[in-house]
């Protein structure tokens, strides 16, 4: 399978690798750079949600200043199957991004400008169409398509609409994997922006703006079944290969730094994911928590229904999930054995040591709604009532 | 089903027909892990035995016969509680409208002529299972509700693609009619948003001007390639499904592979996808262990959607179902409660979703118009 790497991408990934030989990657967490982080109070998503979205972009300086003129790839958070819920909760109450926030963005966007917008997603298991897996889960996509001038929908779970996989290099050479091969819509955009959920995560203690770039990973190359010496045509499994280290992805892509490295989840998981951000960098960080849900990424075990009824957004995803950790009552600056990351690193930290972002809130700046009024105790947890 | 198809005899005068070869019903557990792990469809999901698509062909074949399921149990190689085996073996059968032949296991058996209390117990749940479907034969009068039709011999050459796009469109709650080739030319395709057509080699001239006004008329039509044909005068549209032409004639549209169909698995989520779940009936959540039958009562008034569930308790979440009809009331029986119980309506975008009480091997939804 070839691949398609630019020459400046070439370069940025041969200076990288030569820099990661040369400096410790902890050199960079003091260089991790600070951005602004947006937070409002949103409780329904009802009419308000739009305009609290459209105020929070202004306090980033304006959404048209990213987006005008420019490809957007939006990566929204569908994970699990589409018909797995919580009780008998639609999915976008629980542990999927809301709909209506993926709308209202979406018509945003088009109202700054933007020029294309392309929603991404990997979904599990699955190469069906991404509209194909909103309908399962009684979701109308058509209302995307109105909501702005131009959108367009993909599944990178494989090849996709691609001729060829794009490689994205990690810079300093990452964690875990100093290069990654993904479908072109990684590639193929101005400006990359991740909209996620405000959950928890049983393998890596929370999962928001970052974490949720786990699934632009495809499951043709880094997924169970995945071809062993070249992609695989369609997803076979999930990504229990990058979990569990049980095998390398498909040999025609770069493999891992270290095979011997840890194969602890724990570790391997926040380390794939902060290797991802930094080959993939985000550009606008949304974070829904208007409603959600406690005890993991998916239905099941101690989860119930919640409804912190916040909203966060930023230009940097460390800066984000901190302060998203910050409302969800957990300590941004806590590592493995405290609480979320009893049994796993923290991606934040791993992120902010490749020049990421900072995890540290005394070096962000928050605009608009304090995080103390806005913080709900995930593990204090108040369920959410019915809605009506 | 494959070869004992052929040996029936579907036209005979008979009342009767038996398929000799259904499977047991159930989660089809793996031989490692001393026989505890369950094995994997194409998609890593537990594969589930079920006979409801080749109780749905038996059907298309021999309408008028009344169809029997000849399964003998496997033992502890299939996930379900003991007790729930037999429940589930009739359930299987009756949710296509066919009748299970009873057939017990030796120890059973045995401890039924030994007048065990534990084995009498489970014979008196078996005889009221029974019984629950008996009271209930009208229901094998209902007529699907599915929109999408497979076209195929369903045989020779053909049997492997078009029994197995069958088996796996089941496990996908992509409801099909089976449409015998021989039959579609007269058939009534009205009530179809859908046609899949299996067989490689081209249809008759008169089924193929058939299924170009089917199209015209706002139909899709997923075939293989001999379906280029209908290109001539179509509008080129992007395909949702990468591998695929597909183009738009009249109202319609006609999906054609740019290769030839290899993978039945592939050729399922294809078409569904090709159709689209906005043509889907219903939309059943938190049911992957379960296989669905939609069907609409004979003589109107109501439908009737009957959920079996292949492995041995629920799985935790509550089950739900999103029907995309209104209904005046809908009531659930099961065979723990056979009277039945209200089902409350949560109106939604696009119909009505119901969430149901926990149940076990099986649930029955009477909906009234």
């Amino acid at each position: 399978m070839p691949h398609c790497i630019t020459r400046r991408t070439w370069l940025a990934g041969a200076g990288a690798l030569a820099g990661s030989l040369a400096l410790p990657k902890r050199m960079f967490s003091a260089e991790a750079p600070a951005a602004a982080v947006a937070v409002a109070s949103c409780q329904t998503y009802g009419p308000e949600l739009a305009p609290t979205l459209e105020k929070m972009f202004d306090q980033l300086g304006g959404l048209g200043r990213i987006v005008k003129g420019k490809t957007v790839a939006v990566k929204v958070n569908l994970t699990g199957l589409p018909i797995e819920r919580l009780g008998f909760l639609p999915n976008g109450l629980t542990h999927w991004t809301n709909p209506a926030v993926i709308e209202a963005t979406v018509h945003l966007m088009g109202k700054a400008g933007a020029r294309r917008i392309r929603i991404l997603e990997s979904p599990w298991k699955s190469a069906e169409p991404i509209e194909e897996i909103m309908l399962q889960a009684g979701w109308e996509p058509r209302d995307f398509v109105h909501a702005a001038p131009l959108v367009e929908f993909e599944n990178t779970n494989f090849l996709g609409y691609g001729k060829q996989y794009v490689r994205l290099v990690t810079p300093h050479g990452g964690h875990v994997f100093r290069a990654f091969d993904l479908n072109h819509s990684y590639q193929d955009c101005d400006v990359f922006v991740s909209i996620a959920k405000l959950k928890e995560h049983r393998t890596a203690g929370v999962t928001l703006s970052m974490k949720n770039c786990f699934g632009i990973t495809p499951c043709t190359i880094y997924g169970d079944g995945a071809g062993e010496k070249e992609p695989g045509l369609l997803p076979r499994g999930g990504r229990g290969i990058l979990h569990s280290g049980s095998r390398q992805p498909s040999a025609s892509v770069p493999s891992e730094n270290d095979p011997k490295s840890p194969r602890d989840a724990g570790y391997r998981v926040p380390a794939i994911v902060s290797d991802l951000v930094a080959a993939r960098p985000i550009h606008l960080a949304i974070i829904d928590g208007i409603r959600t849900q406690t005890g993991g990424e998916t239905p099941g075990g101690r989860s119930i229904p919640v409804a912190p009824g916040v909203l966060i957004a930023s230009t940097n995803c460390v800066c984000a999930d901190a302060v998203g950790m910050a409302a969800m009552g957990f300590d941004p600056m806590a590592d493995r054995g405290k609480a979320p990351f009893e049994r796993s690193d923290s991606t934040l930290r791993l992120a902010e040591e490749l020049g990421v972002g900072t995890r540290d809130l005394s070096r962000i700046e928050v605009l608009g709604t304090p995080i103390t009024q806005v913080r709900f105790d995930f593990r204090n947890p108040v369920r959410a009532p019915d809605p009506s | 089903m494959a070869g004992e198809a052929a040996k029936i005899a579907w036209n005979g005068s008979e009342p009767v027909a038996a398929i000799a070869d259904a499977v047991w019903p159930g989660v089809q557990m793996g031989s490692g892990q001393g026989g505890s792990a369950a094995d994997s469809g194409p998609t890593g999901e537990p594969w589930i035995n079920a006979n409801g698509w080749s109780i749905e062909l038996a059907r298309a074949r021999a309408p008028r016969k009344t169809i029997w399921l000849v399964s003998k149990p496997k033992g502890n190689r299939q996930n379900i509680v003991i007790e729930n085996a037999y429940l589930l073996a009739v359930a299987d059968a009756a949710a296509g409208g066919a009748r299970w032949l009873a057939s017990l296991d030796e120890q059973l058996t045995e401890d039924l002529a030994a007048r065990k209390e534990a084995a009498i117990g489970r014979w008196q749940k078996l005889a009221a299972a029974l019984r629950y479907f008996e009271e209930r034969r009208s229901w094998a009068d209902s007529r699907p509700r599915a929109v999408v039709a497979v076209i195929s011999t369903f045989s020779g050459a053909n049997e492997f693609m078009s029994t197995e796009f069958l088996n796996l469109a089941a496990r996908r709650n992509l409801l099909c009619s089976p449409l015998l080739a021989s039959q579609a030319a007269t058939a009534d395709f009205k009530p179809l948003r859908a046609i899949v057509c299996v067989d490689e080699e081209a249809p008759p001239d008169a089924l193929r001007r058939k299924l170009e006004a089917f199209v015209k008329a706002g139909g899709a039509l997923v075939a293989p390639a001999w379906a280029k044909e209908f290109s001539a005068g179509g509008k080129p549209l992007s395909s949702p499904v990468p591998g695929y032409d597909v183009w738009r004639l009249g109202s319609g549209r006609v999906a054609v592979p740019t290769a030839p169909w290899e993978d039945p698995y592939s050729v399922a989520a294809d078409a569904h996808s090709l159709i689209s779940h906005r043509e889907d009936p219903f939309l059943l959540f938190n049911g992957a262990s379960l296989m669905a039958t939609y069907l609409t009562r004979n003589g109107g008034g109501g439908d009737l959607l009957e959920l079996v569930r292949y492995t041995a308790e629920s799985q935790g979440q509550g089950v739900s179902v999103l029907v995309r009809r209104n209904y005046s009331s809908v009531k659930m029986t099961t065979l723990e409660k056979p009277e039945g119980v209200d089902i409350r309506q949560t109106k939604v975008r696009d119909g009505v979703e119901l969430g149901l009480p926990a149940f076990g091997v099986f649930a029955a939804l009477e909906a009234r118009l």
